[in-house]
């Protein structure tokens, strides 16, 4: 295995120094992103040294309950994501909703670490936080996306609905056409990405691998297993995101609280 | 001695802590034809919803057949006594075929043959063409999707049967099959909610609703 170049401080101040391009040509032709783009480095940059620090702590101690503890804090901040972004309300839904990232993103991780990885210890930070990562920024975005389309389909065809239930339907056989529509908006863009990937651009884990020293031949394998982990979640959080918040987002007569979406 | 078909006591829905229908008290016979009578925007619909269970809030009691409305029986109810047919009908995504059949399809309704000789008595009856079951749902007129829409709710064979402004919007022959279809229909609740005149002359009883 090659050795991975590590770039040092005065090489990523020398990288800045690109900026000046986009910069430059942003303020020529007048858009009215220079401020926001400005802020947008700033913010990237602190919060990418944040995380390396903590990151670096966890690594170093290599405690299992630090480890988790970073786990949970990522399906919380995914939590909040969803609620916001879905536009359903919290109150009601958070707690369904973590549930339903927290199983959807562990089951698939555990799996991967465990069995296919085969890494000595289940919370080997180097593995579960970076994994974890990749499977719930992807869980997040296809709950985001199945949730919400979920609840909208049902509040926008409501008449149908309710006729659906007048006719002898039960809950789940009057929600399944909305069910079914949301799967599919949801998991989309996962199979999207499956049907191209390595056609375009190489994966971020595959390029990460590469550069780090591994061969080809080690970078397919650890994409591919990535990539089967990552449709797993997703099927697994849109399914249970939407089981899970079920139960409270209707009324015991089956009807959708009107307070469900914002 | 029996229940009545349909007892409401003090019924009355809100809004948001607002109060929009009722309160409203009535009793309907087994087998008998009652009419909601009242002038648009007096919350008949908004009663009957609520009826069905559709209304998050209301006071009151509602009972069918004896067996009164709450979050662990109306499932039951929905499913065994009543069938609706609401002001605005959505008989959802397909062909007027596909919407008909797909209660049929309920495990609820598991014990129900679907019958095409029946459904094609049923749409003549009520003035339909027979083509009908061809076409799009969303595309039809909404006095054809009222008028299917019962054909279902008859099908269906619950004992209560609630109807939301069957008739309007429909010309005198497609009232008059609306309205024999519903005469014929032997121990039968019925209670509709309407402010048309000739539905008034043929109901049992008026209900008036202020």
């Amino acid at each position: 295995m090659r050795e991975m170049i590590d770039i040092s401080y005065s090489s990523l101040a020398l990288g800045y120094l690109l900026l000046i391009a986009p910069l430059a040509l942003v303020l020529i032709y007048r858009v009215p992103v220079a401020r926001g783009l400005a802020v947008s480095v700033l913010r990237m940059t602190l919060q990418l040294l944040f995380v390396g620090l903590y990151l670096q702590v966890v690594f170093d101690m290599d405690r299992w309950w630090l480890t988790g503890l970073w786990l949970m804090a990522m399906v919380a901040a995914a939590d909040l994501s969803v609620l916001r972004e879905s536009g359903l309300r919290a109150g009601r839904l958070w707690a369904p909703a973590f549930l339903a990232i927290f199983l959807g993103t562990l089951l698939p991780l555990g799996y991967f670490v465990r069995i296919v990885l085969r890494a000595p210890e289940f919370m080997a930070p180097q593995y579960v936080i970076p994994i974890g990562g990749m499977i719930m920024g992807n869980c997040l975005r296809a709950v985001i996306i199945g949730a919400g389309r979920f609840y909208r389909s049902i509040e926008e065809s409501r008449s149908h609905y309710e006729y659906s239930l007048a006719c002898g339907a039960s809950l789940r056989e009057a929600t399944a056409p909305h069910m079914s529509r949301a799967m599919h908006e949801a998991l989309s863009p996962t199979i999207a990405t499956m049907m191209t990937i390595g056609l375009v651009s190489l994966p971020g884990m595959m390029t990460g691998i590469l550069m780090a020293g591994a061969s080809p031949a080690e970078a397919i394998k650890y994409q591919i297993a990535i990539m089967i982990s990552i449709l797993t979640g997703t099927v697994l959080t849109v399914v249970l995101g939407i089981e899970l918040t079920r139960r409270r987002a209707f009324t015991p007569f089956g009807v959708l609280r009107q307070d469900t979406l914002r | 001695m029996h229940s009545p078909a349909i007892d409401i006591s003090g019924l009355s829905v809100s809004s948001g802590g607002k109060p929009v229908a009722g309160p409203v008290s009535f009793t309907v016979d087994r087998g008998e034809t009652a009419l909601l009578y009242g002038a648009s925007g007096s919350g008949k619909t908004t009663l009957l919803r609520a009826l069905m269970g559709f209304a998050e809030e209301t006071q009151g009691s509602i009972s069918f057949m004896g067996s009164r409305v709450e979050a662990r029986s109306v499932w039951h109810i929905r499913q065994g006594l009543l069938s609706y047919v609401p002001q605005e009908v959505d008989l959802g995504p397909g062909t007027v075929r596909d919407s008909v059949m797909r209660p049929f399809s309920y495990r609820a309704n598991r014990g129900l043959a679907w019958d095409e000789a029946r459904a094609a008595n049923l749409m003549d009856g009520l003035m339909l063409r027979r083509d009908i079951m061809e076409k799009s749902a969303r595309r039809l007129s909404g006095g054809e999707k009222h008028r299917v829409a019962l054909a279902v709710a008859v099908m269906l064979g619950r004992p209560v049967m609630l109807l939301d402004e069957i008739t309007s919007g429909l010309d005198r022959r497609s009232k008059l099959g609306v309205l024999d279809l519903i005469s014929s229909l032997v121990g039968v609740t019925v209670l509709a909610a309407s402010h048309d005149d000739l539905f008034r002359e043929r109901a049992e009883r008026v209900i008036e609703i202020a």
